[in-house]
């Protein structure tokens, strides 16, 4: 495998609602499988990354959903989240929060806020000029092997999302290339789940992953994967890119001959670059009732 | 100022019950005369703070049982250290001591480990499980299915599934044709399974001292770290008390942790 030259990283862009929460804790959990983490630094990580998401979860966007955006980096100084979102902004900052009742739990106003700083080495609140809140949490590791860490931890995080977007879909940027090997599978799977496809369904997904993800060649340079899922009622789409144009035309014509729950089709990026797009079925052949069990 | 602070915002409807007794009044109680009615008053306040933040856990597989015991330690250290004179809310002090000792706690169970691959225990079970339902009901089931008839967390299913993937390279195992040639098969390219179960960071000294635990503290370690039980499904597997294991855990990880700092 060719050495990894960037520092891990993962931006996802997703809805705020609160059944993708799971899903931002997959991702994280991914990501540490893939650069070594420790599972006592990662339970920090996802406990801390959950009650910030929470927290937009239930009151950036007063009841309603909106983007929300999580930003992760690996470090030399440790492991960098920031968790944002377009809404209200700090509805309740820090002093205020903390002169709330123990009895009370409304996200940073109740425990989250005491969670995240007793569990992260660093945290701060802010109001991006773009309006929303950003949390930013620093937890220290221990090193972390140099291939993985950037030279800075400065995220410089751009805008969250377009527009405050109540879209279904999921975007997710992920590097190097071993990151997303252990982080999109696992966005997929937790979806499909969600989607109450059957295990036949999710065998489909773990083989087209490992043959998209297993080899590099099939990747354009810069290997920053970039994908966004679509789940919908009956299925589940993904588009990925950027690849060569070889390695999305090869995919797409093995996936379509092999599995029939699968439709690709690819759509130039740029240049040399192809994105592929996925649907896959829920049902291939016969209906199967849900909800059995 | 603080307890009126305090009875100011409790009256926004916290679930604290109501009691007789200012907290500051019982901390002087407990700490100044040693009364002990009044830490218990204390303990019984504080139990729902402690009890949430265990709950904050349960995306690991520690049963909630331990996490909350261990958050009840938690709170009695910081009712026993909470200096009501320096003006910090009892709770703001109370967290980071609690959630400190929790963390205290998942390093001696041995998190202190890499994250581990998923289980193989775990993905066989899912293997089981989804053949048995498929005997049962004559259709593949679901992961939400498999879930409810595993009893298990959805997420801890989707991490057997992943742990599964290493069982099922096979059909990969065809040589693959790439852009620059012939390139081997699959598998070797594969990097979703590589060192899918090699969890610990074993390097030679800690090999060594591995050697000479004893046999079957060895087979908890390995229950424990690798196959990814917790301590009361490997009590039940080898046949002690979910203590015993425990205190086996810790003092086998106490001799790694010792050779490794010698070396």
């Amino acid at each position: 495998m060719t050495a990894m030259e960037s520092p891990a990283r993962m931006r996802l862009e997703l809805s705020s609602r609160a059944e993708n929460v799971p899903l931002v804790r997959q991702s994280l959990s991914g990501l540490a499988e893939a650069i070594g983490l420790r599972r006592v630094e990662l339970n920090d990580v996802l406990t801390a990354v959950t009650e910030a998401c929470n927290n937009v979860s239930l009151h950036a966007y007063g009841g309603r959903e909106g983007p929300l955006a999580v930003e992760l980096l690996a470090g030399e100084s440790g492991i960098v989240v920031s968790v944002r979102d377009s809404g209200v902004g700090l509805a309740l900052d820090a002093d205020m929060a903390s002169e709330l009742p123990t009895g009370v739990d409304h996200g940073l106003g109740g425990l989250g806020l005491p969670v995240i700083r007793a569990l992260a080495a660093e945290s701060d609140w802010s109001e991006p000029a773009g309006g929303g809140t950003e949390v930013r949490m620093r937890f220290a590791t221990q090193p972390l092997a140099s291939q993985w860490t950037g030279p800075a931890c400065d995220l410089g995080v751009p805008p969250a999302t377009e527009a405050a977007r109540a879209s279904d879909a999921i975007v997710a940027a992920m590097a190097p290339l071993a990151v997303a090997r252990a982080v999109l599978p696992r966005l997929m799977q937790a979806l499909a789940a969600r989607l109450h496809f059957s295990i036949e369904r999710h065998e489909d997904i773990r083989r087209f992953m490992c043959a998209l993800l297993g080899e590099p060649a099939n990747w354009a340079a810069p290997a920053e994967v970039r994908a966004r899922l679509l789940p919908g009622a009956d299925s589940l789409r993904l588009a990925v890119g950027p690849l060569t144009a070889q390695a999305a035309s090869r995919l797409s014509a093995q996936m379509g001959q092999l599995e029939p729950t699968l439709v690709p089709s690819v759509a130039p990026l740029g240049d040399a670059w192809h994105e592929l797009h996925l649907s896959i079925d829920r049902f291939p052949v016969a209906d199967i009732p849900r909800g059995a069990g | 100022m603080d307890c009126t602070s305090y009875r100011a915002v409790r009256g926004r409807g916290g679930p604290v019950q109501p009691s007789t007794g200012e907290p500051r009044d019982l901390f002087l109680a407990w700490q100044g005369d040693g009364d002990r009615h009044a830490r218990e008053e204390l303990l019984r306040r504080y139990m729902p703070l402690a009890r949430r933040l265990a709950r904050r856990y349960t995306h690991s597989s520690e049963p909630f049982e331990d996490l909350l015991q261990v958050a009840y330690v938690g709170l009695l250290h910081a009712i026993d250290r909470y200096d009501a004179d320096r003006g910090l809310r009892f709770a703001a002090f109370a967290v980071p001591t609690i959630l400190g000792e929790m963390r205290r706690y998942f390093r001696d169970a041995g998190w202190a480990l890499h994250v581990p691959r998923a289980s193989k225990e775990r993905a066989l079970e899912v293997r089981d499980a989804t053949e048995e339902m498929r005997t049962l009901t004559g259709r593949s089931p679901t992961v939400k299915q498999l879930a409810q008839y595993m009893e298990r967390e959805l997420e801890q299913v989707l991490d057997g599934m992943l742990a599964l993937d290493a069982y099922r390279t096979r059909s990969l195992d065809a040589p693959r044709t790439s852009d620059d040639g012939p390139a081997g098969s699959y598998t070797e390219t594969v990097g979703c399974d590589d060192e899918r179960f090699e969890l610990i960071d074993c390097d030679a000294a800690i090999c060594v001292a591995l050697s000479e635990i004893a046999p079957r503290e060895r087979l908890i370690l390995r229950l424990r770290f690798v196959d990814d039980l917790t301590q009361s499904e490997i009590a039940a597997r080898v046949g002690i008390s979910q203590m015993q294991v425990s205190r086996l855990l810790r003092r086998s990880l106490d001799r790694l942790r010792a050779v490794a700092n010698q070396s």
